[in-house]
């Protein structure tokens, strides 16, 4: 026995219609846009208040395949690795010169600002600069294989001290010292740095580290505005970047373009603003 | 004997070479002669599945494949897609009786197989590549069954009646579901109402390079006076007993040391455990009338070194890289692990370590009381977790391991006519990664929702 045509009919619209409400269903939002855009004269400094980031992730760059060939003649391609458990770090090691870059995950938007000049009064043009500030702390388990391998016998004491000293000598130009502050000259504005850096024994003759991160992603260009949307011109020349925005009195929402990510901070999805006096 | 019949049994007696041992009697006839006595049936099914996913995460089967992150491209738009590739075609061929030694074999393919790198969508749609499922002979004694090909896992009782029904192709997250070469050995005790099944098994081992098979052994207990509605995925429901099987693994691993060009090998042992439970709350009539049968089936599964019994999982887990202490060496460090991504990997100490796994499944099946049965709906929930995958990898590489995954689904299913099914299902996938994000205590998270409708043809 099987079923009546009538009850297979319908087994079969069922089947049909289910897929079509599975087509209306929408993938999660964590950054939804949470307004409509309606324009308005960006110009003038804008505070950062509240922002809202997905949680972006990317392996590390390989720093081994840096401006190398990743595939060799005759040999097949390598497997896909993660990241070094020593994060590069060279403790110890004469003539250090390999950049910091102790893991963290995704950073908070902690605040920043954003300035907006006109070319001229009704002009729908003009330059701007932005600093995104962010933060969040970040740790690292440093084995004791990580601590011996260049030759070096530390404590977490001197782990620490070491770790601190590479910190402070990184510049993003040589003879430019920077305190990390959103007031600094852009070159300052544009890297990673490390504070707070404290290293307690493990248990097992290895370091656990924790320290803050903080990002200071400064940027200047060229802004446009066409209807509802700010399209923001980096001086770097990477790609535009757009958002749309609706100006309320002194506030201002920015939400990426077709959820892209604002001034090309990845992940940043929104910000809201408030005008500075 | 029509000729296509003919045909078959030709093909079955070249695929299984069979014959008699060097000087024993009586010669059986040779296979293909009208009055041979060898019986075969060739089977399968066409089968279409048509689904949507909220995340382009998935291909066709989803298994325990990485969700894309929150804030991706791929998390953020969804995929539509349409395959045949679940359809199967297989032979079943059993020799004549050679005194007390009855033998049999089995082949079956699907169209899983590997695409070429360079295959386009189009292609890998229209145009998949045949995947071996099953290939074994099996010779059955007075004393022992001995099975040798490909086949199920010993190890979570894998082609016994435990698989979960679900319209999502198998393995369902967190079901053990796998197949290899191996030899099995197995003895079935007891009689037609109780009967139970040992069976040990060497199997290929995961890695080749350990030198040693894997070894599998597992027990079966099945009360066949209490027998309840059954089908195995997607498949036709049957009556199968009250059962509950035990089994576990054992495995070597060794592994290339982590360097450039590897001294010794590191050796470490994985091993797991499974235990699977088939059991009818409210057994089947008979087999024409499944009305208002209720059955459970369930697995609980444990152990270290053994995501590759669970179907495309790796919880994203890779070996870390090499330190470059000079960032730049020419040409640039490589290691080259001897073994699939997933299973083992080095620790912050060069310490070789296997990756621990658990998990729980459990499905509920009930025929609904009309038409004899032949509209019925299954649920399913998984729940998968590792201890370690987080803590076996680099701090900046963290969220690109899942932790955890949760995994449910419901279904309903229908018999169009005897030979037709048809299945509609909802599968929520949910998986949490192995950062901390913006400082805080909250893991991210990432959820896939699929919509999807299959119709099956058996012959």
């Amino acid at each position: 026995m099987s079923l009546r045509p009538s009850a297979a009919v319908a087994f079969s619209l069922l089947s049909s219609l289910a897929l079509l409400v599975g087509a209306g269903c929408r993938p999660d939002t964590s950054c939804p846009e949470d307004g409509a855009p309606c324009g308005g004269d960006p110009s003038g400094s804008w505070t950062v208040v509240d922002a809202c980031r997905d949680p972006f992730f990317a392996q590390p760059t390989p720093p081994t395949y840096q401006s190398q060939p990743v595939e060799l003649a005759r040999q097949p391609s390598p497997v896909m690795t993660s990241s070094d458990w020593c994060a590069a770090i060279l403790l110890g090691g004469a003539g250090s010169t390999a950049p910091l870059t102790l893991p963290h995950d995704t950073l908070g938007v902690a605040g920043g600002t954003l300035s907006y000049t006109s070319d001229g009064a009704g002009q729908l043009t003009g330059s701007y600069q932005a600093v995104i500030d962010t933060t969040g702390p970040g740790s690292i388990d440093l084995s004791a294989a990580c601590l011996t391998r260049l030759g070096a016998s530390l404590t977490c004491d001197l782990v620490a001290a070491a770790l601190g000293d590479l910190a402070a000598v990184m510049l993003p130009k040589p003879g430019q010292p920077c305190s990390d502050s959103p007031a600094e000259p852009i070159a300052c504005q544009y890297y990673f740095s490390y504070s707070d850096i404290q290293c307690t024994d493990d248990g097992h003759a290895g370091c656990h580290c924790t320290y803050t991160v903080s990002f200071a992603g400064s940027l200047n260009g060229r802004w446009a505005i066409d209807g509802n949307v700010l399209s923001h011109a980096d001086a770097s020349k990477k790609l535009p970047t757009q958002a749309d925005y609706c100006i309320n009195g002194d506030q201002m929402a920015l939400w990426g373009h077709d959820r892209t990510s604002i001034l090309d901070q990845p992940g940043i999805r929104t910000l809201q603003l408030r005008r500075t006096p | 004997m029509n000729k296509a019949r003919l045909l078959t049994l030709a093909c079955a007696a070249a695929l299984l070479g069979a014959g008699p041992a060097r000087g024993q009697a009586p010669t059986p006839p040779a296979p293909g002669a009208a009055d041979s006595g060898w019986r075969s049936s060739l089977y399968g099914f066409a089968e279409l599945d048509g689904m949507h996913d909220t995340t382009q995460s998935y291909g066709p089967a989803s298994n325990n494949a990485m969700l894309a992150r929150p804030g991706t491209y791929a998390a953020a738009h969804a995929r539509s897609q349409f395959t045949v590739d679940n359809s199967q075609l297989g032979l079943r061929v059993a020799a004549p009786d050679y005194g007390r030694l009855r033998t049999s074999g089995q082949v079956e393919v699907d169209f899983f197989g590997v695409q070429p790198t360079d295959a386009t969508e189009q292609t890998a749609f229209t145009t998949p590549s045949i995947r071996l499922r099953l290939f074994y002979v099996k010779l059955e004694t007075p004393v022992v069954d001995v099975l040798a090909g490909q086949y199920h896992e010993l190890f979570g009782w894998g082609g016994a009646g435990f698989y979960m029904n679900s319209v999502a192709f198998l393995g369902v997250a967190g079901e053990i579901y796998h197949r290899n070469p191996q030899v099995r050995v197995s003895r079935t005790l007891g009689g037609p109402r109780v009967r139970l099944d040992l069976a040990v098994a060497a199997v290929r081992p995961v890695q080749r390079d350990s030198e040693v098979p894997d070894i599998e052994g597992g027990i079966r207990l099945l009360w066949n006076g209490w027998r309840g509605a059954s089908a195995q995925g997607f498949a036709a429901p049957d009556l199968l007993p009250l059962a509950i099987g035990v089994s576990g693994v054992w495995r070597r691993f060794a592994v290339a040391e982590f360097l450039t060009n590897p001294g010794d090998a590191k050796v470490a042992y994985g091993w797991g455990l499974a235990g699977n439970v088939f059991l009818p709350i409210v057994p089947a009539r008979s087999a024409g009338n499944k009305g208002n049968a209720l059955s459970v089936t369930a697995e609980a599964s444990m152990g270290t070194g053994i995501s590759d019994l669970y179907t495309g999982l790796t919880g994203g887990a890779l070996f870390p890289l090499l330190p470059d202490p000079s960032g730049g060496l020419v040409p640039p460090p490589l290691y080259r692990p001897n073994i699939d991504s997933g299973i083992v990997t080095y620790d912050a100490n060069g310490n070789l370590q296997t990756i621990d796994w658990r998990a729980v499944v459990v499905g509920l099946s009930y025929y609904l009381p009309i038409q004899d049965g032949r509209v019925w709906l299954s649920a399913t929930y998984s729940l998968l977790r590792s201890a370690n995958i987080s803590s076996l990898t680099p701090e900046a590489s963290r969220g690109g391991v899942f932790i955890q995954q949760d995994y449910v689904d419901g279904n309903l299913f229908g018999t169009v006519t005897p030979a037709v099914q048809v299945g509609l299902s909802y599968q929520m996938t949910h998986q949490t990664f192995g950062d901390l994000p913006f400082g805080g205590q909250n893991h991210p998270e990432s959820r896939n929702h699929r919509a999807e409708a299959a119709v099956r043809f058996f012959f």
